[in-house]
């Protein structure tokens, strides 16, 4: 077999069992989700189909597999259609440069990786408007507004704040930010605190989750951009925010927490189980917050978050020069 | 060696399909029976009154600009948050004349109440 | 090399037609959504010539930022149809080209200009030697950065201070004194 062959059908076995990981991922974190929130409200949650209801996510899969794929007749038929691609697409793409162990990252370790992580994710924001576009109905498109109101408005504090990390690792590759960790035995939350809180409020603005879930507030807006999707479309956005949920906590335990770096187990299970702590918590504060208001949610990030993440970032800059 | 590109290229040929391919998966296991009222676009089961193409307020235009002009910014900052450790003292004092100057923007869009909502 | 060829005909290919459905959509959402295409496309020609730090920042700020700007500012519009011809949304290519040609579309002008530069690009790719190996003359982040900071210092205060223009220009533009901008809409 010809060296190139062997390596495409390496990339090949690669993706393929990325895209295992995110269905398993899915269908855990939803379970998860359930559980929590039930223990969180004195409920008792799923927990007729299989042991503590494990496998009712499984039944839940097979029934979206069934449901029928209502399509919409006032909606623009391919621009509706492609927008699960366009969603899911990126959240695929991020697992490109994650690191998994001292030496094993999951594609590639480019040299520009935490750009490459903010322009793979910033591609979010057109799924959304296509999704809005293309259904054509006034809770999708309000939806989509106030999503990319949110997105635009936490993206560049988020930025800032994974700026910190580069500037005290001194470079932009995320292996090399864990390896300096590693490297020099402490972990990039101490120093970056600050910014560990403003990236974790802002992938939480990001993702739409916890008390900043306005874009899909069931009570005014349905489900926000996902109003007019059904079956398996709908199934493949929700496994896009999902999937983007663990890899922004992944992220977040890489940058901050020293990501594969642990004793006795191996690499991979240490940034699982880190990213998931993180997930827990961002869960937690879902479902203990009430919601914020759309103007609350601009004031905190333009009048708060960004002048604060910029003045830590000059903060952390005087200390470190 | 087929270099870092093709890899890329791979894993996005793969985020592409896969939502295709399960949702073909799908299409084959069941039947649709769609009719007027089931694709109707959803409001809560009120009839959809005029388009849903309105135009939408100005202040998410601002947004957008300060957005752009941010996100430029940061595209800036990346590199300067690697080589700040090699140059020191003057890459810092650039740069906070630089994020100064953008301070002084958002100074004025707050001064003009264009980040207030309502 | 064969494979680069390859590779550069359809991000050409994907760039000239969506350049020309830019310029020929009906529906303006659409030209939108292809100007994504045509950006992330040159992000892609960008890769092939190795420059991956232009590329990543080619897709983050026109893929992401721009196209933020471009959506929003269609928002404000209450018209989303140019031309108001509904049967062209279900033209093919080749009609629509025909129309296009008929019509004296002027659109097409950009177009064909993109087609002859391909043309000529094409040309010239066979006459190039093979290009640099991945890695080996690519620059990095941190070239990009010591030059920023050290040889290109005054250009790159001065794009502060053309971003701190764009900040007040977008906010005199749109909230005028003593008018009060933020009933402009309906939602």
């Amino acid at each position: 077999m010809p060296g190139w062959l062997i390596d495409f059908l390496w990339v090949v076995v690669k993706v393929t069992l990325v895209i295992a990981f995110v269905g398993v991922n899915f269908i855990f974190m939803v379970w998860l989700e359930r559980k929590l929130s039930a223990k969180m409200q004195a409920r008792i949650g799923p927990n007729r189909v299989g042991p503590h209801g494990s496998l009712q996510l499984i039944a839940d899969a097979l029934k979206l597999f069934s449901k029928e794929d209502i399509k919409p007749a006032m909606a623009d038929p391919k621009v509706w259609a492609l927008a699960p691609v366009v969603m899911f697409a990126p959240a695929l793409l991020v697992f490109y440069v994650l690191p998994v162990g001292p030496n094993a990252v999951i594609g590639t370790d480019l040299n520009v990786g935490l750009l490459y992580l903010a322009a793979v994710s910033s591609f979010t924001l057109v799924g959304i408007f296509m999704a809005g576009w293309g259904s054509n109905s006034k809770y999708s498109l309000l939806g989509a507004m106030r999503a990319g109101a949110a997105l635009m408005a936490y993206e560049i504090p988020l930025v800032l704040s994974i700026l910190t990390v580069a500037m005290l690792a001194g470079t932009l590759s995320v292996q090399g930010i864990v390896q300096a960790q590693v490297d020099r035995g402490y972990y990039f939350v101490f120093p970056g605190i600050v910014a560990f809180i403003i990236y974790f409020i802002c992938v939480m603005a990001e993702l739409g989750r916890g008390p900043f879930d306005l874009v899909e507030a069931e009570h005014e807006l349905v489900m926000g951009y996902q109003t007019e999707y059904s079956g398996m479309r709908w199934g493949i956005m929700l496994m896009a925010e999902y999937t983007n949920q663990f890899t922004a906590a992944a992220i977040a335990a890489m940058l901050f927490l020293g990501g594969w770096d642990g004793p006795f187990l191996p690499g991979w299970l240490w940034l699982v189980i880190k990213a998931y702590a993180l997930v827990m918590v961002m869960m937690w504060v879902r479902w203990t917050l009430p919601r914020v208001r759309i103007d609350q949610l601009l004031d905190l990030s333009w009048k708060f978050l960004l002048p604060v993440s910029l003045l830590n970032l000059v903060v952390v800059a005087i200390f470190l020069v | 060696m087929l270099g870092p590109w093709v890899d890329l290229l791979v894993f996005l040929i793969a985020g592409l399909t896969f939502p295709v391919l399960n949702v073909v998966l799908s299409s084959l296991l069941r039947r649709d029976y769609p009719y007027p009222e089931k694709v109707m676009p959803y409001e809560s089961g009120e009839d959809p009154v005029g388009d849903a193409r309105v135009r939408f307020r100005v202040s998410y235009y601002v947004f957008a600009m300060l957005f752009v002009v941010f996100d430029v910014e940061t595209v800036f900052l990346y590199p300067w948050a690697v080589v700040l450790r090699e140059l020191g003292l003057f890459a810092l004092i650039e740069i906070i004349v630089f994020i100064g100057l953008l301070l002084v923007g958002l100074y004025y869009a707050y001064k003009k109440k264009v980040l207030r909502w309502v | 090399m064969s494979l680069q060829v390859v590779a550069f005909a359809v991000l050409a290919a994907l760039i000239l037609y969506g350049s020309y459905k830019v310029v020929a959509s009906p529906l303006i959402t659409h030209s939108a959504l292809f100007l994504a295409l045509v950006l992330v496309s040159v992000a892609g020609v960008f890769l092939m010539l190795d420059a991956v730090f232009l590329a990543v920042v080619q897709v983050l700020v026109y893929a992401g930022a721009v196209m933020a700007v471009i959506i929003f500012a269609i928002m404000l519009s209450e018209q989303r149809e140019i031309g108001g011809d509904p049967s062209a949304q279900r033209m093919g290519f080749g009609e629509e080209l025909r129309r296009a040609l008929r019509s004296r579309h002027w659109g097409l002008l950009p177009a064909a200009a993109a087609a002859l530069l391909a043309v000529l690009a094409i040309a010239g790719i066979g006459r190039l030697g093979a290009p640099a190996a991945p890695g080996a003359a690519s620059t990095s982040v941190a070239d990009v950065g010591r030059a920023l900071l050290t040889d290109y210092l005054v250009p790159f205060e001065i794009a502060s201070a053309v971003l701190l223009a764009a900040v007040i220009g977008a906010i005199v533009l749109t909230a005028r004194e003593g008018s009060d901008a933020r009933d402009g809409g309906r939602s």
